[in-house]
C-alpha cells in the first residue's frame, strides 16, 4: 500500500517538474520587457534596475528558474501586476467559488450519469437506452458555453426563475449561493454526466455477463441484490476512476462557463489575467492547476487501487 | 454436526427418505434461441429423473445442450431462450412458468449449482465470508454471527484449511481448487435437495479433479441431496455416477445405471465414446474414434440426429425420430435408436483399433 503511493509520487514528480518547467518559460516567452511592465507607468533607469535586481531578472535563466521555484514552494507564486495582490492570495479567494462549483457539478453528473447508465444497461436495447444514450450523446457534444446561454434566456431572462449571473457566497446566503450556482453546476454536470452515462453503461453490460452475477442470481439473491451489489460494485471501478479525473478537470476551471455565468472563479481569474497580460497570476493558476491535476490522477490510481482488491494483494 | 440443530428445515419440504423419493423430474423438456427471425431449436423432448441420495450423469459432447439443461432448471436461461415445451418439477412443484420471485426462494435454497468456472464465479470485490454469509442469510433467518458461524463450519466439511482465515480473504487469494470448494461450500449452505455441479472439474488439475469429486460425494453421503452432475467425461461418469443420461445434439439418446451403460451400452454414439476412452494400457491413438462433427442447430437433420455420423444410419434413420424405448430385460436402460439391440458392435470398435 505504502510502496504502491510512493511509487505512484515518484512518477507524479518529474511530471510536476516539467509542468514547473513549462509554467516557467512562459515568461520567458513573453514579448517586452518584464521589468518594464512591473514599473507601470514609471520610466526612471534607477527604479527600473532596482526592480531587475529585486526579481533577479539579471541572473541567467537557470537561476531565475531556481529562485522562482523556491519561492514557489514557499507559497509565493508572485505579484499580480493588475492589483499589486499576492497570486496566492487571489488562488486562496477563487478556490472556494471553484471548488464548489466542482462539487455540485459532479454531485449532479453522479447522479445522473451512474442511474442513466445502469437503467440502459440493464434494459440494453429498450427504448429507456435509446434515450438515455441520445440524451447523453447531446449532453456530450452540446456546447457548455451554449447550454448555458440557452439556460439564462430561457430559465432566467423569459421565465424569470433563476438569477443569470453574478454570485454571493454561501457563508451570506446559502438559497441566494445556490440560485446563482445551480445553472452553471448543470450545465457542467450533465456534460459529464453524458461521459459517466457511457462509462456506466459499458461497465455494466460486461459486469452484468460476468460468471460471478450468474452465481448471484442461483444463489436465489433478488434481482435488485444482483444488479445493485454485484454488478455495479465491480462496473464503478473504471466509473469512480474517471470521475476523480473529470473533477480535477472542473477543479482547472470552467472557463467558458464561469464567464457565461459571470462567476469569479478560477476560470474567470484566468481569462482576466490573459487579457490583462498578467502573467504572474497565469503563471500561479497553471500551476496552481496543474498541480490539482496530478494529485487528482494520483486520486484516481489510489481509488483504482482501494476498489480493486485482487491489486492489493 | 450440529448444523441441522441451527437451520429450520427448508419450507419447501421435508427431506423425505432417500432411494424413492423424486427429487427432480425433467419432461419432454423443448427449447429453442431466438436467433434474428426463427427459433433455433437446442433441447429437444429431454426427459429424465433424479431420486434423492442418487447421482445422475448427464453426459454429451461440448454444445449438446447439457449446461442449457442445467440453466433452464435453476430457472437461469439468457434472455434469447424460449422453452418450446415440457415440464420441470423439483420434489413436485413445476418450475417452468414460476414467478420471479418464486423461483428466487427456490434457488441456493432447495436447489443450488456449481460453474465450471471457479476462477471466475467469485465475485472479485467481495470476500469469501461476504459472499457465503450473503447466501446464507438470504434463506435462513440467522444474525450476522450465527450465519458467519455456519459459513465457517460449512468451509471446514468442504475440507478448506483455515476456514476461519478464509472467510476474510478475498477469491483471488485461492487457487482454483480452493475456489471451486468455497462453492461448493456455499452451494449446499443450505442443504438443497438437488445439487447441480455442471462441469465442476474440467477447469481444474487432474490431481485436484479427484479431490473436488471426492468430496462431493463425501457431502452427497452426509446430507442426501441428489447430484445432477454434468460432464463429458466418461472417467468423471464411472467416478461418480449412479445412473446416467447420454446426450446428442440436444436430445437423451440413451439412459442407464452406470454399470450397464458401461457394461452393455446399446446406442452407436455411446458406444462410440466408451471406445473413446483411453484404455489403461496406454493406447492413446484410439481416442478419437467418431468421425465427424456435431451437426449444427441450424441444420439438425429431421430423423435421428447422429444420422450424420452414425455408420448404421439408413432411410427410416434420415426421416424418424427414433423414441427413447427400454432395453430388453432392464426397467432402468433405454436407448434411443432404431437398431438397437445392435448386433454390430464388434464391428464398430474395429473402427476404432
Ligand atoms: N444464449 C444463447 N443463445 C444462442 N445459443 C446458445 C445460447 N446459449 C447456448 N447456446 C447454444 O446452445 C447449445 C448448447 O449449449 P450448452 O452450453 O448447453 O452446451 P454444453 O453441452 O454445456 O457444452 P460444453 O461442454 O461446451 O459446456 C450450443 O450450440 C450453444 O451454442
Ligand atoms: S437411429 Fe439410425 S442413425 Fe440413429 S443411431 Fe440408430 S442406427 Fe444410427
Ligand atoms: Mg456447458
Amino acid at each position: 500500500m505504502l510502496g504502491f503511493i510512493v511509487r505512484r509520487l515518484l512518477i507524479a514528480l518529474p511530471t510536476l517538474f516539467l509542468i514547473t518547467l513549462m509554467v516557467f518559460s512562459l515568461q520567458l516567452l513573453l514579448p517586452g520587457d518584464p521589468a518594464l511592465a512591473l514599473a507601470g507607468e514609471e520610466r526612471d533607469p534607477a527604479v527600473i534596475e532596482a526592480i531587475r535586481e529585486q526579481y533577479h531578472l539579471n541572473d541567467p535563466i537557470p537561476v531565475q528558474y531556481a529562485h522562482w521555484l523556491i519561492a514557489a514552494l514557499h507559497g509565493d507564486l508572485g505579484i499580480s501586476l493588475r492589483n499589486r495582490e499576492p497570486v496566492t492570495s487571489l488562488i486562496v479567494d477563487k478556490l472556494p467559488v471553484t471548488l464548489e462549483l466542482a462539487i455540485l457539478a459532479m454531485l449532479i453528473a453522479l447522479v445522473i450519469g451512474i442511474a442513466a447508465g445502469l437503467v440502459s444497461a440493464i434494459k440494453k436495447g429498450s427504448r429507456w437506452d435509446f434515450g438515455a444514450n441520445v440524451v447523453a450523446l447531446s449532453g456530450i457534444s452540446v456546447p457548455n458555453f451554449w447550454l448555458g446561454i440557452m439556460l439564462i434566456l430561457l430559465i432566467s431572462v423569459r421565465w424569470g426563475w433563476l438569477p443569470a449571473s453574478g454570485y454571493t457566497s454561501p457563508l451570506d446566503s446559502l438559497a441566494q449561493n445556490l440560485e446563482m450556482m445551480i445553472m452553471p453546476a448543470v450545465v457542467l454536470g450533465t456534460a459529464i454526466a453524458g461521459v459517466m452515462m457511457r462509462h456506466t453503461r459499458s461497465a455494466m453490460i460486461s459486469a452484468i455477463h460476468a460468471d460471478y452475477v450468474r452465481t448471484a442470481r442461483a444463489k436465489g439473491l433478488s434481482e435488485r441484490v444482483v444488479m445493485l451489489k454485484h454488478a455495479l460494485r465491480n462496473a464503478l471501478v473504471p466509473v469512480v476512476t474517471m470521475g476523480t479525473l473529470q473533477f480535477g478537470e472542473l477543479l482547472s476551471g470552467a472557463v467558458l462557463t464561469e464567464q457565461v455565468f459571470t462567476i469569479p472563479g478560477f476560470g474567470k481569474l484566468i481569462v482576466d489575467a490573459v487579457f490583462n497580460r498578467d502573467y504572474a497570476v497565469v503563471q500561479g493558476v497553471v500551476l496552481f492547476t496543474g498541480t490539482v491535476y496530478i494529485l487528482m490522477n494520483l486520486l484516481a490510481d489510489l481509488l483504482y487501487y482501494l476498489l480493486n482488491p485482487r491489486l492489493r494483494a | 454436526m450440529s448444523r441441522l440443530a441451527t437451520i429450520p428445515v427448508s419450507e419447501t419440504g421435508a427431506k423425505a427418505s432417500p432411494d424413492q423419493h423424486c427429487v427432480l423430474r425433467v419432461d419432454d423438456l423443448s427449447l429453442g434461441f431466438r436467433a434474428d427471425t426463427e427459433v433455433l431449436s437446442i433441447l429437444d423432448g429431454v426427459s429424465f429423473e433424479l431420486n434423492a441420495g442418487r447421482t445422475l450423469c448427464l453426459v454429451g459432447e461440448s454444445g449438446c445442450g447439457k449446461s442449457v439443461t442445467s440453466l433452464s432448471i435453476m430457472g437461469l436461461l439468457a434472455d434469447n431462450a424460449e422453452i418450446l415445451g415440457g415440464s420441470i418439477r423439483l420434489d413436485g412443484r413445476e418450475l417452468l412458468g414460476l414467478e420471479r420471485r418464486s423461483l428466487e426462494r427456490l434457488r441456493g435454497d432447495a436447489m443450488a449449482m456449481v460453474f465450471q468456472e471457479p476462477m471466475t464465479s467469485l465475485n472479485p470485490a467481495f470476500t469469501i465470508g461476504d459472499q457465503m454469509i450473503e447466501a446464507i442469510r438470504c434463506h435462513r433467518d440467522l444474525n450476522a454471527d450465527k450465519a458467519r458461524q455456519h459459513a465457517v463450519e460449512m468451509l471446514i466439511r468442504a475440507r478448506i484449511p483455515a476456514a476461519e482465515e478464509r472467510l476474510n480473504e478475498y477469491p483471488h487469494q485461492l487457487s482454483g481448487g480452493m475456489r471451486q470448494r468455497v462453492m461448493i461450500a456455499m452451494a449446499l449452505a443450505n442443504d438443497p435437495q438437488l445439487l447441480i455441479a455442471d462441469e465442476p472439474t474440467t477447469a481444474l488439475d487432474v490431481t485436484i479433479q479427484a479431490q473436488i469429486l471426492e468430496l462431493i460425494r463425501r457431502l452427497q453421503c452426509d446430507t442426501g441431496t441428489a447430484v445432477l452432475m454434468i460432464t463429458h467425461d466418461l472417467g468423471v461418469v464411472a467416478e461418480t455416477g449412479d445412473d446416467v443420461a447420454v446426450m446428442y445434439a440436444g436430445r437423451i439418446i440413451e439412459k442407464a445405471s452406470v454399470v450397464e451403460l458401461f457394461d452393455d451400452p446399446q446406442h452407436p454414439y455411446t458406444i462410440g465414446l466408451l471406445s473413446s476412452i483411453p484404455r489403461l494400457d496406454g493406447n492413446l491413438e484410439r481416442l478419437p474414434v467418431i468421425p465427424g462433427a456435431v451437426p449444427t442447430p441450424n441444420e439438425m437433420p429431421s430423423g435421428c440426429r447422429f444420422s450424420t455420423r452414425c455408420p448404421f444410419a439408413d432411410e427410416r434413420c434420415l426421416e424418424q425420430v427414433p423414441p427413447l424405448g427400454e432395453v430388453a430385460g432392464s426397467e432402468t436402460h433405454a436407448v434411443a435408436c432404431w437398431k438397437a439391440p445392435l448386433e454390430h458392435q464388434l464391428a464398430y470398435q474395429e473402427v476404432g483399433a
